[in-house]
């Protein structure tokens, strides 16, 4: 008895044991932080930008559609503070007013008004608005101090003190059912006027007193041509409307007149074009004082007019052709007005379009402006009477091929000798920030749309140019022995040159200061380490944007932009050659598809460079639903990509006749499988000779009562090493690793917390055999999962007990494997048998990826990105249905730990110790050349790039391992051995003598 | 007893050793041809018949000692194989490469071991009697092997030469895009 409480203390003592030793593998020492991951921060599109006037000054304040309020250094452009709201609807800013060293934000759709502090990005206050849809807002000024800020709602108008946000009052608008109130205006005199629209019919236009909130003054002007006064119209000048229509402009006081006044533009000279709603631009440099009488009018998308009205009188001032953008600024007293032109001239769509045939681009050609060499200029004019200020150019190109630019900010001063300098921040459609200086330098220049990077892969780099020319020895065809013989020495010649290069760059540098080492990486020196753990990451982003981004400092070596690429596309990115095929060059091929016109391109690139293809792609005629990237490959070495249209039919890239033929032998074993979430139908397909296909199942999954919201397959580059796991028992427990396996997540469409659900469906592709379904009841979504080797995770929210929760399913054949050989899908008589287990989470989560290495060997962390930023990595050995309630000795043989229900969250399994990850949205794993070590790229505003080593790094010597101490011993013992032999020997001559 | 004793004393003096101090220096001593003959020569012949006979017995004996030590072993080793358990640490398995490696080195030295009993008239049932002690001491470290799961006999053991099988299909696809 006494030998009772012994084993079962050890035993406890083992199982809490072992889970505090496994963190160790994850932390990072302080010496090597930055050493092998690095961040980087965005924030997004601009949406709003203040620039302040003055030349000292060093931060431009910005809101974006990221939802992010951040301060940037204007000297750098690095982040000088950075606020991140919600990624939903909830975070979004809808306007931004800069008074002095304060930032008043609206989001949340005029929910919600905060004040920032712009200096360190402090709030200053909060305050919550009434529900009602957010339409304007505006600085209120009294007597030249801005006291107020007033927000218009669909049918209320409130004034907020601006020192503490406290609502001073608010009031009802009259006719607010029918009548769109849109704009707010308010000069320093005390009044606020509120301009209302009924469409096509006429303005209602409400004057408020800012004391009191009581409205002083009513008037209905007729309108019946104004359909909206967003950008139609602008208010000039004293308190004056002015609106444009098709032919004319039409004038009228807020404050004293009740008519429109029209003007016929002809009288000025003026064309409109066709097709286009003429824009008006207006300025009120404070919002104290009236604005300026001056204002653009817009006529065509590349013309404008610099107009001014002053006392009932219509003037032109200046005419703008060729301009892609205009914008006022002012300083002091002085008002300016910058203009963006194109050098040469601006043309419709551009023949050199990035592929030929798409009738996408037909489409978008209409509305796009482009400059042929890409090469703008910006001018200051002032504005009184639109005389272009000297020396105030600045002259900048874009790269060839690339976006135009899309928002102009300026920010003027005045210098010492009283003329006007200015910066300008030029965003472009391609979401890139460039801050320029004059005459044309630029400051620094962010690359913004990398905060929406969708899709993402890592491609091995080139081998070096010595490398590549012993390879190259073997790809080419034998020409004679001598020439061979030739070839080799030659190589060898040229090994020898790199090593002596090599040698005496060591030798070069050991003799500077070790700060003073810059290995700078760019295009050209790019080349494979030793270890294969640099490599090229090729990003997507959601604009259109293609980067190259080599992964070990993150240094963007090359960026595309595809112009016909619309917002809300859907991408998916191939790698169809890798590097290992000296001397074909690598091909990446990128398919998009647009959500609304349903066509889809493919764009074939080289992923190094980032140079277009000269392989030709297909012209896709039908909307693509699928592809397939076959391992079958080409006599140049690239692998087969098969797209199936919506008739079903397929389509082979590259289709030689190579590629046909092999395709012919190995039609019958390949498949497809097609989901339809909106449908809730899965279906496969076969392929026949003839590249069509029939259909050979469908499973569908009624979407009345659920809806599928992911689907997963296993990767195809992973590598599993071991078949089965080894019991206590010393048999073995064969994995089911079936390759076609699907697992589909379902969830309810009643979200009531008592009948929610959440469904899992394993279904093997070729088959449409259901191998496993199951049905979670109380639980919802998002579901995030994980399908790889022969397991399924997934994580859930448990509505009854009110926490998050995972589930994982392992999948065994048993002791006897079925047919240890071959993998066919038709001829698996057995069903695997499935273990699950679950465990209570103590986070939600935002993204989740298992690590993969080259072999499968090292054993398997989940990479989990937690809402707060950081990334867990957690053991898989942790998440193991295997895992005993009571231990045993069997299960204790086979190191199982012994089933808790609670995952912890350990802060020392943070990969990105205290490196956030701002709304993580992704995580990417992928091997190295080392088994031990795994590359993670995780994404979202933020990407950060690490490596992680899940057990531990079992092939490296560690960065403190002793070579001294190690060969010192070695040597000294070679030395004593010697020694002692020596002794050894004197002393039995010694003897023999004696 | 005590006269006895004296008696054998008298003796013993009388035969023990003589040294004539009388003869010539520089030659041979003058009686050694006629029988004195050098120190412990026996001048007859010895005995062939009772010596011979107790001898043979005594070389049988010796090869059957020899013949029969691994099997003597055996007992032993077993209580050694008891007390050192299954566990796998340093001492046992020092223990069973011993066990495992004198059994093979007797085997090995079986040439040897056979010569010496070559003298022996039951040669053959000896050598075979040797050999069995020996295979049965390398059978019991063997079962040792096992018992600590040292021998490769299960296919857990062969599980990391497992190739996976072979893909027959290729699938692809996933959400309509």
């Amino acid at each position: 008895m006494a030998a009772g409480p012994g084993p079962l203390a050890g035993l406890l003592f083992l199982g809490l044991l072992l889970p505090l030793l496994l963190p160790l593998a994850a932390a990072v020492y302080e010496d090597q932080v930055g050493k092998f991951d690095w961040r980087q921060q965005y924030v997004g599109k601009l949406k709003f930008a203040s620039l302040e006037a003055s030349q000292g000054s060093k931060k431009l304040v910005v809101a974006t559609e990221e939802n992010v309020v951040a301060a940037l250094n204007s000297r750098s452009g690095e982040i000088l503070w950075r606020h991140v709201d919600k990624g939903t609807a909830e975070g979004t800013i809808d306007a931004m007013l800069i008074h002095g060293q304060d930032a008043v934000s609206v989001s949340n759709g005029g929910r919600i008004l905060r004040s920032w502090e712009t200096n360190i990005g402090g709030l200053n206050w909060e305050t919550s608005l009434d529900t009602g849809s957010f339409q304007a807002a505006a600085l209120v000024g009294l007597q030249d101090t801005v006291k107020y800020v007033a927000v218009l709602k669909k049918a209320a108008l409130s004034l907020h003190y601006l020192s503490n946000g406290h609502q001073k009052w608010v009031e009802h608008l009259p006719e607010s059912e029918n009548t769109q109130y849109q704009l707010l205006y308010s000069h320093g005199t005390g009044v606020i006027h509120v301009l209302g629209i009924v469409s096509q019919s006429h303005l209602n236009i409400l004057t408020f007193s800012a004391e009191d909130g009581e409205i002083t003054k009513q008037v209905r002007v007729a309108a019946p041509w104004l359909q909206s006064l967003e950008h139609t119209c602008g208010v000039v000048g004293e308190a004056v409307l002015v609106c444009v229509d098709t032919h004319s402009l039409h004038v009228c006081s807020l404050e004293t007149e009740h008519e429109m006044k029209q003007i016929p533009l002809q009288s000025l000279e003026l064309e409109f074009t066709d097709d286009f709603q003429a824009r008006i631009l207006a300025t009120q440099p404070s919002v104290t004082s009236a604005s300026r009488t001056q204002f653009f009018l817009q006529l065509s998308p590349s013309h404008f007019s610099l107009l001014q009205y002053k006392h009932g009188l219509l003037s032109h001032l200046r005419d703008f052709q060729q301009a892609a953008l205009v914008s006022f600024a002012t300083t002091g007293e002085k008002t300016v007005a910058a203009v963006l032109t194109c050098r040469s001239e601006l043309k419709p769509g551009s023949a050199d379009g990035l592929h030929a045939g798409s009738t996408l681009e037909e489409a978008w050609r209409q509305d796009s402006l482009t400059c042929s060499n890409q090469t703008y200029n910006i001018n200051l004019y002032l504005v009184e009477t639109g005389q272009r200020l000297l020396d105030t150019t600045i002259t900048f190109s874009l790269e060839k091929g690339g976006a135009k630019p899309q928002q102009l900010y300026i920010q003027v001063f005045l210098k010492k000798d009283d003329s006007v300098g200015y910066r300008a921040l030029v965003q472009t459609e391609d979401h890139m920030l460039i801050f320029l200086q004059q005459p044309g330098k630029v400051v620094w220049s962010r690359e913004e749309s990398l905060a929406e990077v969708v899709s993402l892969e890592m491609v091995d780099l080139p081998l070096t140019g010595a490398q590549a020319e012993l390879e190259g020895e073997f790809g080419k065809k034998a020409d004679g022995l001598l020439g061979m013989f030739l070839k080799r020495l030659s190589s060898q010649l040229i090994l020898l040159q790199a090593w002596t290069a090599h040698l005496w760059k060591m030798f070069y540098d050991a003799r500077k200061p070790r700060s003073q080492i810059k290995n700078e990486i760019n295009i050209d020196n790019l080349a494979r380490d030793e270890f294969n753990l640099q490599k090229m990451m090729v990003m997507v982003t959601a604009s259109g944007k293609l980067f190259g981004i080599e992964s070990s400092s993150g240094t963007i070596l090359w960026k595309q932009y595809l112009r016909n690429v619309r917002p809300g596309s859907s991408f998916k990115l191939m790698v169809q050659r890798t590097t290992a095929h000296f001397p074909h060059p690598p091909q990446c091929t990128l398919l998009v598809k647009d959500k609304e016109t349903k066509m889809s391109f493919l764009y074939v690139f080289n992923p190094i460079f980032g140079k277009r293809s000269q392989v030709a792609p297909p012209v896709l005629k039908r909307p693509i639903l699928q592809t397939l990237l076959l391992p079958i490959m080409d006599q140049d070495y690239a692998k087969v990509l098969l797209l199936i249209d919506d008739e079903y039919k397929v389509t082979a890239f590259p289709a030689t006749k190579n590629v046909l033929r092999q395709l012919e032998e190995i039609a019958h074993s390949i498949y497809f499988y097609l989901v339809d979430a909106e449908q809730g139908k899965l279906s496969g397909f076969r392929l026949k000779k003839d590249l069509t296909t029939e259909e050979s199942w469908e499973v569908v999954i009624p979407p009345e009562v659920q809806r599928i919201v992911a689907v997963k397959g296993k990767r195809s580059n992973e590598h599993v090493h071991s078949q089965g796991r080894v019991m206590g028992d010393r048999s073995v427990l064969y994995k089911s690793l079936n390759p076609n396996l699907l697992a589909v997540v379902t969830e309810s469409t009643d979200t009531h917390h008592e009948r929610t659900f959440i469904g899992i469906y394993l279904i093997d592709g070729v088959t449409g055999r259901i191998i496993h379904s199951s049905v979670q009841k109380k639980a919802k979504g998002p579901v995030h999962m994980v399908h790889s080797e022969n397991w399924v995770v997934y994580q859930y929210w448990n509505t009854k007990a009110r926490r998050n929760e995972f589930t994982v399913l392992e999948l065994y054949e048993g002791t006897e494997q079925y047919n240890a050989t071959a993998f066919s899908s038709l001829d698996r008589p057995i069903l695997p048998q499935v273990l699950q287990q679950s465990y209570i989470f103590p986070s939600a989560i935002s993204a989740m990826e298992a690590t993969i290495t080259e072999r499968g060997i090292t054993s398997r962390h989940l990479l989990i990105g937690l809402p707060s930023g950081a990334i867990l990595s957690l053991p898989k050995a942790l998440l193991d249905p295997r895992r005993p309630e009571i231990p045993t000795e069997q299960s204790r043989e086979e190191n199982l730990i012994p089933y808790s229900p609670d995952v912890q969250i350990h802060a020392e399994r943070f990969i990105n110790y205290n490196q956030t990850i701002s709304r993580m949205r992704g995580i990417y794993t992928a091997p190295s050349g080392l088994e031990s070590t795994c590359l993670v790229v995780v994404y979202g505003l933020d990407i950060f790039q690490t490596r992680v080593y899940p057990s531990k790094q079992f092939d490296v010597l560690k960065d403190d391992y002793d070579y001294v101490l190690i060969s010192s011993v070695l040597f000294g013992l070679v030395f004593a051995t010697m020694i002692t032999k020596r002794l050894a020997q004197v002393k039995l001559l010694n003897r023999a003598w004696r | 007893m005590a006269a006895a004793a004296a008696a054998a004393a008298v003796r013993g003096r009388r035969f023990k050793w003589s040294l004539d101090l009388g003869a010539a220096p520089g030659g041979r001593p003058r009686g050694a041809a006629e029988g004195r003959g050098p120190l412990g020569f026996a001048d007859r012949q010895l005995g062939e018949g009772g010596v011979h006979e107790s001898d043979k017995i005594l070389m049988e004996k010796r090869c059957w000692d020899v013949a029969l030590a691994p099997l003597k072993q055996i007992p032993m080793n077993l209580f050694i194989m008891y007390m050192a358990g299954n566990t796998i640490s340093i001492f046992p398995a020092m223990m069973v490469c011993m066990m495992g490696w004198r059994p093979l080195q007797a085997l090995m030295s079986l040439s040897a071991t056979l010569k010496a009993l070559e003298s022996s008239s039951r040669r053959a049932l000896q050598g075979l009697v040797f050999l069995v002690g020996n295979g049965l001491g390398l059978a019991l470290a063997l079962y040792k092997c096992q018992a600590m799961g040292l021998l490769p006999t299960r296919p857990s053991d062969w599980l990391a030469f497992v190739t996976p099988p072979q893909r027959m299909e290729f699938t692809g696809g996933g959400l309509i895009l």
